[in-house]
C-alpha cells in the first residue's frame, strides 16, 4: 500500500492545466477526462490512482489521506482550514480576492471605511471576516453560495467580497473592485502523513512539478 | 420538549464503547500497561477537572484555552478538562514527587477533553496512553522513549507504522540566523505549523532573504530517510545550536539501532511541532491508511521550569482511539466474546453454588434471573450463541444437559 500513489484533482477549470502538467511530470493520464462519468481512475500498473472530485472537497480528501496529493485553488483552501501540507504554487488558475461596490457608490467615494456596520455578500466568509478586522471595521457578513454579483443589485447587501479572474462578471453586474485583497492561483498540497510514509514516492513528484512551474510566469 | 430529547443525546464529539470496542480498549491499555510496567514505569492518575490555570501552560498541540472545556466552580474559580496529561503530570512531579529518586518513570491511560470542531481524527473526548521520563537529560532517555513507542505500536497488533524523527534545535538554529525581525520570525513559525510552504516561500523572498539561507530553510521538510538524512543535513548546521540538535539527533538514531528498531524509525527534520514547548528530539508516528498521526512526543526541558521545578524531561502520548481505528480497518472485528455456559432452572442454591465453583476456574457463567422453561432457555442461548446450557430443578437428581 506504501506505494500506492492516490491524487486527487479538481472538476472544472483547473482540470485542463492540471492534466498537462502531470503529463509532463511524467505520471500517466491515461482516461483522465473530466466528462468521463468515472470518479476514480486506476492505473494498476503504474500504482497511481485519481480521484476527480468537486473543488472545495479536494481539502477534505487529502486532509483524511483518502488522497495522498491533490491540485486544488488557494481560494479553496483558504476558506477551509484543514490540516494539510501546501507544497508547490502551479501558477495557474489565477484569480483575485476583491472587495467590489455598485458603480454608482463608487462614483462616491472608495473609501471602504464609509461602509462600516454594512453587509457584505461572499462564498468566502473567513476570507471577509479577517480582511475587515484586520481593516478594523464591523461587517455584517452573508454567506452564499453562488452568483454573489446579485446581491447588491436586489438590495441583499452593499458590497462584496468574491474572485474575479477576468473581471466580466462585475462590469456586467455594474460592479467596481475597489480593493484587491489577494491573488489565488493553484496548489500542490498533500496529506501531512502521506507526505512521511511515502515519502520516496511523493518526493520526487514534488520535485518533477516544483522544477516544472519554476520559471513559469503566473497567467493572468 | 428540548429537555425530553436532550434525555437520549449525547454531545458533539463525544463517544458511546459498546461492548466490542469498549473490550478492544481495554485489552490494549491493559497490554500496554504491562509494557510500561516491564520498563520501569509507574502509573498515575490525576483528576479530569483542574484548575484552568494550571492546565494552560503552552503544550506541543498548541491548545489555547479556547480549546479547552470550561466552567466554574462555586466560588466563581474557571475550572477546566484536562486537554492533554503531560501537564498534570508535570504538576504532580513539580509538587507533591519533588523529592523522590530521579529520574522518574510515570505512565498513564487517560480521557483528554478538546473542544475542537469534531474533524479528520478529532474526538472532543480522547483517550491517551503515554509516559514520561523525568529528570534525564541526554540521548539515552530519548531513545528509550521512542524505543517504547515503537513496542507498544508493535505490541498494539500495528504491522505498518513508522516513527518520524526531528529535532526542533536544528530548526531553531536556522532561525537564529535569519535577518529577521521577531514578529517576522513568528510569522515564519506560524506558516511552518501550518506547513503552508508555499506561503513561506513567498515570505522569505519578499523578505529579501538570500537564496542560500531561504533555501536551507525550505530544504529542511524535504529532509527524510535513514542515516544517510545525517549527511545530507550537514550544511544545515549553521551554528552551535543547530550543530549541536543535529549531533543529538545522530546519538538518539544510533541509540535506536542498539535497540533494534531502526526499521520503525525514519529521519524527517520536517517533523516540526509545538516550537514553544519542545526544546529538541521531537517525533510522531504514523500508520498507512490513517491520514494524521497516531501518536507524537519529544523532550520538553522547558515546561517543569514553568510550575518551578526546574527539570529536564521527555516523553509521548499514543492516541489510544486512533490506533484502535487504524487497527479496526485493518483486520476483522471480533466476535464479542459470549459466556461458556448458561444454568436456568428453579433450584437456587444449586445454581448459585455451581455457578460460582465454575467463575472461580476462570468460566464465564451466566445465570437466568427470569425464570424460563427450558425451551426458552435454549432459544435464547442459540440466539446469544452460548454454548451450553444446564438446568437444576428443585427435587431433581442430575441436572438436564443441554
Amino acid at each position: 500500500m506504501k506505494d500506492m500513489l492516490t491524487i486527487a484533482l479538481p472538476k472544472g477549470k483547473l482540470f485542463e492545466d492540471a492534466i498537462p502538467l502531470l503529463q509532463e511530470a511524467g505520471l500517466c493520464t491515461k482516461n483522465l477526462s473530466e466528462d468521463s462519468r468515472k470518479l476514480v481512475i486506476r492505473h494498476e500498473k503504474e500504482r497511481l490512482n485519481y480521484i476527480i472530485c468537486r473543488p472545495t472537497d479536494i481539502p477534505t480528501f487529502v486532509e483524511y489521506g483518502a488522497a495522498d496529493i491533490g491540485i486544488v485553488g488557494k481560494d479553496t483552501i483558504v476558506e477551509q482550514d484543514k490540516d494539510i501540507m501546501e507544497l508547490v504554487d502551479l501558477k495557474f488558475g489565477h484569480c483575485r480576492f476583491v472587495v467590489a461596490l455598485p458603480e454608482t457608490a463608487a462614483k462616491k467615494g472608495r473609501d471602504l471605511t464609509q461602509f462600516n456596520h454594512r453587509r457584505v455578500a461572499t462564498k468566502f466568509p473567513k476570507v471577509a471576516e479577517s480582511f475587515f478586522a484586520e481593516k478594523g471595521m464591523q461587517v455584517e457578513i452573508i454567506k452564499l453560495h453562488g452568483n454573489i454579483e446579485l446581491a447588491p443589485a436586489v438590495g441583499l447587501a452593499d458590497m462584496i467580497i468574491d474572485i474575479v479572474s477576468s473581471g466580466r462578471t462585475l462590469k456586467e453586474n455594474n460592479l467596481v473592485a475597489v480593493e484587491d485583497i489577494f491573488h489565488a492561483t493553484a496548489r500542490l498540497i498533500a496529506n501531512r502523513v502521506s507526505y512521511r510514509l511515502k515519502h520516496q514516492r511523493i518526493q520526487p513528484v514534488v520535485e518533477r512539478i516544483r522544477s516544472l512551474v519554476k520559471d513559469r510566469e503566473v497567467t493572468y | 420538549m428540548a429537555k425530553e430529547r436532550n434525555l437520549l443525546q449525547i454531545p458533539a464529539g463525544m463517544r458511546d464503547l459498546l461492548p466490542g470496542d469498549a473490550r478492544n480498549k481495554r485489552i490494549l491499555e491493559n497490554k500496554w500497561t504491562d509494557l510500561f510496567t516491564t520498563w520501569g514505569y509507574q502509573e498515575v492518575i490525576t483528576p479530569t477537572v483542574e484548575y484552568m490555570d494550571a492546565l494552560a501552560v503552552d503544550t506541543g498541540e498548541e491548545i489555547r484555552d479556547d480549546r479547552m472545556f470550561q466552567f466554574f466552580d462555586r466560588q466563581g474559580r474557571i475550572l477546566a478538562l484536562r486537554p492533554e496529561m503531560t501537564t498534570p503530570i508535570a504538576r504532580v512531579v513539580a509538587t507533591r514527587l519533588k523529592k523522590s529518586q530521579f529520574p522518574l518513570r510515570l505512565h498513564y491511560a487517560a480521557n483528554v477533553f478538546r473542544y475542537d470542531d469534531p474533524q479528520a481524527g478529532r474526538q472532543r473526548e480522547i483517550f491517551q496512553a503515554g509516559v514520561e521520563l523525568i529528570g534525564a537529560p541526554g540521548p539515552l532517555a530519548d531513545a528509550e522513549v521512542i524505543a517504547l513507542a515503537v513496542e507498544a505500536l508493535r505490541q498494539s497488533g500495528l504491522e505498518d507504522f513508522q516513527i518520524s524523527l526531528g529535532q526542533i534545535e536544528v530548526f531553531n538554529g536556522l532561525m537564529e540566523e535569519l535577518p529577521l525581525s521577531d514578529e517576522q520570525k513568528s510569522k515564519v513559525r506560524s506558516l511552518v505549523a501550518k506547513k503552508d510552504f508555499v506561503s513561506l516561500e513567498e515570505m522569505l523572498a519578499k523578505e529579501g532573504l538570500n537564496d542560500s539561507q531561504a533555501e536551507l530553510l525550505l530544504k529542511l521538510p524535504t529532509l527524510h530517510g535513514g542515516r544517510e538524512v545525517l549527511v545530507q543535513a550537514l550544511p544545515l548546521a549553521v551554528n552551535e545550536r543547530a550543530r549541536q540538535g543535529l549531533n543529538n539527533l545522530r546519538q538518539v538514531y544510533d541509540a535506536l539501532r542498539t535497540y533494534g528498531v531502526e526499521d520503525y524509525v525514519a529521519l524527517d527534520l520536517g517533523v516540526l511541532r509545538g516550537f514553544d514547548y519542545y526544546t529538541g528530539i521531537v517525533f510522531e508516528g504514523y500508520t498507512v491508511g490513517l491520514g494524521f498521526p497516531i501518536c507524537g512526543g519529544g523532550r520538553y526541558d522547558g515546561l517543569l521550569g514553568q510550575v518551578g521545578f526546574d527539570c529536564p524531561a521527555t516523553g509521548f502520548a499514543i492516541g489510544l482511539d486512533r490506533v484502535l481505528l487504524a487497527l479496526s480497518r485493518s483486520r476483522e472485528p471480533e466476535p464479542v466474546p459470549v459466556p461458556d455456559m448458561l444454568i436456568g432452572g428453579d433450584n437456587t442454591e444449586k445454581i448459585i453454588a455451581v455457578a460460582g465453583r465454575l467463575r472461580q476456574e476462570g468460566r464465564s457463567v451466566e445465570i437466568d434471573v427470569l425464570g424460563r422453561e427450558e425451551a426458552e432457555l435454549k432459544a435464547y442461548a442459540a440466539l446469544r450463541g452460548i454454548e451450553e446450557v444446564v438446568l437444576y430443578r428443585k427435587g431433581g437428581d442430575d441436572p438436564a444437559e443441554a
